[in-house]
């Protein structure tokens, strides 16, 4: 073997070797989407996330919250009044929670097919929230006691949810989570 | 003789080339405004043994001081790591704020960073191998610019980045 060819065999050999193989992807992995829309300002986040990644960055989070104070929902709730009522309705069908007409001001706090459904909107303020919880998840957040909010139990829950979790909507700000099983797309340059 | 001396010569160039091809080269081509170009192709073998003699106190000491903060995150960093490197390609994170612009995709086996400003723009490739390997040696302890340079090996074949700030453009490439 001559020179030049060993040379060209020694250049070669490092090279081919050089990428490590990486882990086939599967097609049903969850996604969890955030997009935070504020036009006003020029700004927007979008995220798309892999679930499992999602769930072993909250590995690194606290494994609860303490929620201090009340909830906005319902004029005088707390969150250990609130988990009372939801575990009130386990054995019943469809339920409203919480109802509140004040001016401009509307809640609507719902059990439907077992999921948590919370609508709340400020017409003054054209504010507009809706949150769609699938009820495993809200018992898994609710699983601890007092003010205490289970995340990382909830997180667990959310990789069998698909479709939306929070819409949110203001006057010049919107912010969408949700769930599916498709990856984020590139959107160009 | 002077065949002798000639395959001599010959084979020593041939072990240097096997030597530099196996441990890799970084190429920095720096573009001035002027139009003048300065390409300087540095075997990574040499850049890590001249990275210790190198006035880099200071850095280490500033890579040691961040590391030090999140340490207690990085099992949790690694893991995120594996799972995205996993996944399929995608844009993981695209955020604008006016002019400013900031993506993040996945391509490959490599995480894609470009950063855009009206008077910046910079673009960061960076192979899951080498984060990994980055990641599990910052678990172990201080990280020196001779073990980032050694980290460098496993990102062969690749432009690491493209910064320019309107007045410099610089590429720097691993071989």
């Amino acid at each position: 073997m001559n020179a030049r060819v060993l040379a060209l065999v020694a250049l070669a050999v490092p090279l081919l070797g050089c990428g490590a193989p990486v882990a086939s992807s599967n097609a049903e992995t969850p996604w969890l989407h955030v997009r935070i829309e504020e036009p006003g300002k020029r700004s927007r986040v979008h995220l798309n996330l892999p679930m499992p990644a999602v769930e072993a960055a909250l590995k690194a989070a606290p494994d609860s919250i303490a929620v201090d104070g009340g909830i906005p929902l319902g004029g005088d709730m707390n969150l250990d009044r609130f988990r009372r009522l939801w575990k009130g309705l386990e054995t019943t069908g469809d339920a409203e929670i919480i109802k509140v007409e004040q001016g401009d001001a509307h809640q609507n706090v719902s059990k439907k097919d077992g999921r948590l459904l919370i609508h709340m909107r400020n017409d003054r303020e054209s504010k507009t929230v809706d949150m769609d919880v699938p009820g495993a998840v809200v018992d898994a957040l609710f699983s601890g006691a007092g003010q205490e909010l289970k995340i990382r139990a909830a997180v667990a829950h959310l990789r069998a949810v698909r479709g939306d979790v929070v819409c949110a909507y203001e006057r010049d700000a919107s912010v969408r989570i949700w769930i599916d099983e498709s990856a984020g797309a590139p959107e160009g340059n | 003789m002077w065949l002798r001396v000639a395959k001599v010569l010959a084979s020593i160039a041939v072990v240097l080339g096997v030597v530099v091809a196996a441990t890799g080269v970084m190429v920095v081509d720096v573009k001035k405004p002027d139009g003048t170009r300065l390409v300087v192709p540095m075997p990574l073998l040499l850049v890590q043994a001249a990275a210790p003699l190198a006035p880099t106190q200071a850095a280490a000491a500033g890579i040691e001081r961040q590391v030090a903060r999140v340490r207690r995150y990085l099992p949790a960093a690694e893991e995120v790591l594996a799972a995205v490197a996993g996944s399929r390609d995608s844009d993981l994170a695209r955020v604008d704020k006016g002019d400013e612009h900031v993506r993040v995709r996945k391509v490959g086996d490599s995480l894609h960073i470009r950063v855009e400003s009206p008077r910046k723009k910079v673009e960061l490739n960076v192979p899951f191998e080498l984060a990994r390997r980055a990641l599990d040696r910052a678990r172990d302890g201080p990280l020196s610019p001779a073990d980032l340079v050694a980290l460098l090996r496993h990102s062969r074949l690749t432009q690491l980045a493209d910064v320019d700030d309107g007045g410099d453009h610089v590429k720097i490439t691993i071989w």
